[in-house]
């Protein structure tokens, strides 16, 4: 079922409808933010009035989006991050209201030197991003389903709370170097001045990373159309503007890390202090559990690497984006590792069963709704 | 003087990250290989040979000598820390170990550090393949006949073995069969990204289709999308596991070999290896001398205190951890509420390993709660599928039955809104009284029987003894009453005059044992295909099968012992049908042989538990029987009419009139008596909900979590809502069939709701109280004060603590409810890892929210105020 005809159906849910009025908004705000980054004047003159509208759009979405997860929370009678399709709907909640902090956190504009812009393409990647993900959401289902005893706890919605905020704030870290990368790629294409094992490395990592590709490809190619008008316009950066927007990309890209970075340690932890609560104990070396940790893990990392390291730039942020594809990972691919087969927290509702007599025991732990018999009754 | 060239002092080393990592790795290995020296050593209960003595020497030695070197070296031990390299291949090597351990699936309890593999180095390659071929023939959920085949199957190709090979060869192919899937799904998922290559989906069979535009129709597109999403990942996911085991077949070898490489370097059970403690260890004191390298002082400053409370927060949860790694030990108590105390529970879950407590444990209680659960049937429509099962609470609305309203739109026909939710209901037994003609509700005519039959010296036994039988002639499943003792049987009707009744008695179709249902389900058969059969018939079947009655017994009866049925040699007129089957022959339509096929009417075949052991295991069949047209006694056919003149019409046209508390005129030795008679009956149901009754999720002990008693629920039914044709309802029900308080028709019999305690799925909660005992002076168990019961109480996430141990809820089987899984842990290093957690939060918050927030205000000041410090 598409969007537009389950704003009209009456057999929908209430919040499958709305989440179709904020993919509307999502459309607009692409749009909006579309327009107020051309119109905006690269040396921060005050924004015409237009450029008030991606703020605007951004908050109207964020309350749309409230009353998605107030209208789900009704619909279930819990805290709606029990099935991948409700935690979905909160990670792309959770971007927005990261948006709207770090907006607010960071203030882009008062950088100049084209933040004003950038805050603008970052604002539409996120709008990009929730409706890509509601778009994901449609072919998952959407059934209520009951919270088995562990999940009725007080640490449900904080530890999920946490971590899903998190992964929203890292994932604009990533985006926020992205966006500097695809900057190099482009104006070494254009203008020159970057070497070539640079940009051939930069480009295999943007376009053959697999599922990371997703989001990159597309920023990639949309990005190249950009600065190929830019490039007309004389204001392509090269040179020593280069590497001041290095540094400002790092500046930026790391005081966003740091707003995200508390909540997923104190996400990771409430999960053991959860687990302690429910099994007495605090760490099971469960995949999911493991997945989380490697991405703790690879955000110490890069914290060490930039203090004790001196990383700064494109090194120090090709750590960041990496901590997005574990972040990636742990979120929705780790159901398809080895280990994750019998997980308490498997989602992957994909029916696939060992086959009897031959795979061994059943491994897999999914809910028995899932094991529909295909012949249905 | 000058100092000469070659006296030059000598340039420190300088660490990098390849250098770093060859120690780190090297120190691994040394962890690994003085971890089992030091296992060996501590497991060995025999008194010590020459081999420990040398073990134990090694071991003395590697310490001595490593602490000399330190304390030698220390500057250098020092530097070596204190490096950046050093300090990120750490990190670095830890995130790569635990992602090792994401990407070979661990053994089944690994957490039990001396759980491993077993070794069969000494059992051929050939033995190994054919027995890995096998189904599990100790896996009990595989049916009977399947287990046994391939239990005979695996002694055969074992015949060589000794009994402990046998064993290790069991536990290493159950092991291997783990990791062989596991690591076959995700290399099957990995080369083929995004689907692509996997098996297409062909799309679902016309016949599924149908059927959820029906469902649709009935329970709501979302509804029908969610469960059309199930099915084609059901049907897909066939496809896949197919291609999957393909791969896995095809590549068997390679699969194994990594599976023997991971047992060797400990990668299935990383996380409770040498090599691991190892690595943590290293970064334990990587981690220490980098904290406190300034000036205490300096560990206070807002620059630091961050770095320094994150620190020490992972150390002290590195030490926890370590304290738990050596004295952990978990398991799982059996309890009973109909057992005694018990002091031993099953360590790691394995019955072999039994540890024992410094106390007994008692359950005193134990309460499941299910979910309180709606279902909604359309008894026209027949799905095949189950049906949506709505958990209730107060305020849940469902809309169903969807019609397009005067624009074309979709609107629901029902709206049910849950007013309230009961824990307590009293249901009294239901009586049947006369309602209005035309009242919606009433069931229909109805008449009770009373049948009393005789105690063996003749006089008739007390009404409590006396089974009374409902006819209703508008249920086709009520409409006739069988005598127990096999000689009459009576169908009934309702109308002014017999004429009916005669052409009932006309209409019989003798010889007809029942229907068969049947469909291929390989074929997406949906729809089964209905045909009446008598015995000796031969009918064409879907799938080209050609199926022939061989017999027919109303009474089924298997001899286990014999494993052959028993037949009754009565003739088939004089049996009881308690237990009715066919044997069908079945021939496919390819000309192979025949199976020969006992179908009980009370199995339902739909199941594939029970189709699984079939030879022709594609043609699923049930079977009704009809007990009115069957070979069986005479038949009668009681007619009464609005005035309540009741006339028993017997086979041979004669006419009886029968009063109210008389006798009928029928063979046998049962007695039967006309109790009573409707026109129009209504059921009175009797189910009083107790608003008072305590609303137990609340987090104080609560008795009444543990009471049985049935819960109510009050239900607004509207039909037409949101149309001046609205019609509202308060439908009250109770989780029993008694008085079928769980069951409600609308009057106009579009739809039924079936209120029930939802046990096949996971519960509500599970809640025990346990209580303690210790041995008193006569050695007697006597009960310890170990506080209240709210204090004994556990639930899961509320866990129980004495004496250091951990117990907590872990389990419950329905089909035992005095049973209850308790978990047992006994972890001394919890408190200590829990604190280094909370540390490490509240370092990151210092240092990345608190301390930019700070020196942001103290850059404003001075910024605000130039010329002051």
């Amino acid at each position: 079922m598409n969007p537009i005809q389950s704003l009209f159906d009456g057999d929908v849910a209430l919040s499958t409808r709305l989440t179709s009025i904020a993919d509307v908004l999502c459309i607009v705000g692409v749009l909006v933010c579309a327009v107020s980054a051309f119109m905006r004047k690269a040396d921060g003159q005050k924004a015409a009035l237009v450029s008030r509208l991606p703020i605007l759009v951004l908050v109207g979405t964020f309350a749309t989006m409230v009353t998605v997860v107030a209208a789900r929370w009704k619909e279930v009678n819990h805290f709606p991050s029990q099935t991948m399709s409700e935690v979905l709907t909160m990670f792309s909640f959770a971007l927005v209201a990261a948006m709207v902090v770090l907006h607010v956190a960071l203030d882009l504009k008062k950088r100049g030197g084209g933040w004003a812009v950038l805050d603008d393409v970052l604002v539409l990647l996120v709008f990009a991003g929730v409706f890509a993900t509601h778009a994901w959401i449609r072919g998952l289902s959407t059934a209520q389903r009951d919270l088995p005893p562990a999940l009725q706890s007080y640490w449900f919605p904080f530890h999920l709370t946490a971590l899903i905020f998190s992964y929203a704030t890292m994932a604009i870290a990533a985006f926020v170097c992205l966006l500097y990368f695809v900057t190099r790629f482009w104006s070494g294409v254009f203008l020159g001045g970057q070497s070539k094992k640079t940009q051939w490395i930069t480009l295999a990592a943007l376009t053959l990373v697999p599922f990371v590709h997703i989001v990159t490809l597309p920023i990639l190619a949309i990005s190249g159309l950009v600065f190929w008008l830019v490039v007309k316009t004389g204001k392509m950066p090269r040179g020593e503007q280069l590497v001041a927007l290095e540094k400002s990309f790092d500046d930026v890209s790391f005081k966003t890390f740091a707003v995200g970075f508390p909540f997923l340690t104190a996400g990771l932890w409430m999960g053991a202090f959860w687990a302690q609560e429910a099994w007495a104990n605090y760490w099971g070396w469960d995949s999911k559990e493991n997945s989380a940790l490697i991405t703790w893990l690879v955000y110490v990392l890069y914290i060490h690497l930039r203090m004790l390291g001196g990383y700064r730039g494109s090194k120090a942020m090709s750590v960041l984006v990496a901590g997005a594809a574990s972040v990636f990972l742990t979120f929705q691919l780790f159901g398809y590792m080895p280990d994750s087969q019998k997980s308490l927290h498997r989602y992957t509702d994909d029916g696939v069963q060992p086959q009897e007599g031959q795979m061994g025991p059943a491994p897999t732990k999914s809910d028995d709704q899932a094991r529909v018999e295909p012949a249905a009754k | 003087m000058q100092s000469e060239p070659d006296q030059q002092p000598k340039r420190a080393f300088q660490w990098g990250f390849a250098s770093a990592m060859g120690v780190v790795l090297l120190a691994m290995i040394v962890g690994q290989f003085v971890g089992t020296i030091v296992d060996g050593l501590t497991t060995y209960h025999g008194t010590w040979t020459g081999r420990e003595w040398v073990l134990a020497v090694v071991l003395a030695g590697f310490v001595l000598s490593s602490g000399a070197f330190v304390v030698s070296q220390w500057d250098g031990v020092r530097r070596f820390f204190r490096t950046m390299h050093v300090g990120v291949t750490l990190v670095s090597l830890s995130l790569f170990a635990v992602f090792a351990g994401v990407l070979v699936p661990q053994i089944e309890n690994f957490e039990d550090s001396t759980e491993r593999i077993p070794s069969i180095s000494d059992v051929s390659d050939e033995v190994f393949y054919a027995y890995a071929l096998l189904p599990n023939e100790r896996d009990r959920t595989l049916p009977d006949e399947q287990r046994s085949q391939a239990a005979a199957r695996a002694a055969d190709i074992t015949r060589g073995l000794t009994d402990d090979q046998k064993e290790r060869l069991h536990g290493y192919r159950e092991a291997y069969r783990a990791f062989r899937w596991a690591e076959g799904y995700f290399v099957y998922h990995l080369i083929h990204p995004y689907g692509i290559g996997m098996p297409k989906f062909a799309g679902l069979p016309q016949q599924v289709t149908d059927g959820l535009d029906r469902f649709e129709k009935k329970y709501g597109r979302e509804e029908r999308d969610n469960r059309e999403k199930q099915m084609k990942a059901a049907f897909n996911g066939r496809e896949i596991s197919t291609a999957i085991g393909t791969m896995i077949r095809n590549h068997e070898s390679k699969f194994r070999a990594a599976f023997d490489v991971a047992t060797t370097l400990h990668l299935n059970r990383a996380y409770k290896s040498h090599w691991f403690a190892a690595l943590l260890g290293m970064l334990f004191v990587g981690i220490a001398f980098n904290t406190f390298k300034s000036t205490a002082a300096a560990w206070l400053s807002m620059r630091k205190v961050g770095y320094v409370t994150v620190h020490l927060g992972v150390m002290t949860l590195l030490i926890g951890g370590a304290i738990s790694k050596a004295r952990t030990v978990r398991g799982i108590l059996h309890m009973d509420l109909r057992e005694g105390p018990k002091d031993e529970f099953w360590a790691y879950m394995d019955p072999t390993k039994l540890r024992g407590m410094p106390f007994s444990l008692k359950l005193e209680r134990f309460g499941r709660r299910d979910w309180k659960t709606l279902e909604v049937g359309f008894p026209g429509e027949q799905f095949k599928s189950q049906l949506p099962q709505y958990t209730l609470w107060p305020g849940r609305k469902v809309d169903l039955d969807f019609a397009p309203d005067a624009r074309g739109v979709d609107r629901p026909r029902i709206r049910l809104e849950v007013v309230a939710v009961h824990e307590r209901a009293a249901v009294a037994p239901a009586e049947l009284i006369e309602g209005a003609q035309d009242e919606k509700s009433a069931i229909g005519p109805v008449a009770i029987l009373t049948s009393t039959p005789s105690a063996a010296d003749g006089t008739p036994r007390s009404p409590a003894e006396s089974p009374k039988y409902l006819l209703a002639p508008d249920r086709s499943d009520r409409r006739l009453m069988y005598d127990p003792a096999g000689r009459f049987r009576i169908s009934s009707n309702f109308g002014e005059d017999t004429a009916a009744a005669k052409k009932i008695l006309a209409d019989v179709v003798d010889g007809r044992v029942g229907w068969l249902s049947m469909r291929v389900a390989a074929a997406g058969g949906v729809e089964p295909q209905n045909t009446p059969v008598k015995i000796g018939d031969t009918v064409q079947g879907p799938g080209g099968y050609t199926i022939k009655v061989l017999r027919a017994t109303p009474s089924f009866r298997f001899d286990a012992k014999t494993e052959r049925e028993v037949v009754d040699p009565r003739p088939i007129t004089e049996i009881y049908p308690n237990n009715p089957a066919v044997i069908l022959s079945i021939q496919p339509s390819d000309g192979g042989p025949a199976e020969e096929r006992p179908i009980l009417e009370r199995l339902d075949y739909e199941n594939p538990e029970l189709q699984k052991g079939l030879r022709l295991s594609e043609l699923v069949v049930n079977f009704t029987w009809d007990p009115w047209n069957a070979p069986g006694p005479e038949r009668s056919v009681l007619q009464w009419n609005s005035s309540g003149k009741a006339t028993l019409v017997s086979a041979d046209g004669n006419e009886t009139p029968v009063a109210l508390g008389a006798l009928l005129p029928l063979p046998g030795e049962s007695k039967v008596v006309l109790s009573q008679l409707f026109t129009s009956a209504k059921i009175d149901r009797r189910i009083t909900l107790d608003p008072t009754a305590p609303i137990i999720a609340g987090p104080h002990f609560d008795s009444a979590f543990y009471s049985t008693d049935p819960t109510g629920v009050e239900v607004r039914v509207t039909t037409d809502p949101d149309t001046d044709r609205a019609h509202s309802e308060m439908v009250t029900l109770a989780s029993t069939d008694t008085s079928f308080a769980n069951f409600w028709t609308a009057p106009d019999k579009r739809f039924y709701l079936h209120y029930f305690l939802n046990d096949k799925a996971q519960p509500f909660e599970w809640r025990s109280v346990l209580s303690v005992w210790k041995p008193g002076a006569d050695g007697k168990p006597v009960m310890q004060d170990a506080g209240l019961e709210e204090d004994r109480e556990i639930r899961v996430n509320d866990y129980f603590h004495y004496a250091g141990y951990r117990f907590f809820q872990t389990n419950a089987i329905p089909e035992l409810p005095t049973y209850s899984g308790i978990g047992v842990v006994y972890d001394p290093g919890i408190p200590i890892v829990l604190f280094g957690m909370y540390l490490t939060i509240l370092g990151t918050v210092l240092a990345f929210i608190v301390r930019p927030i700070v020196e942001g205000y103290g850059k404003r000041a001075r910024t605000a105020a130039p010329g002051t410090i």
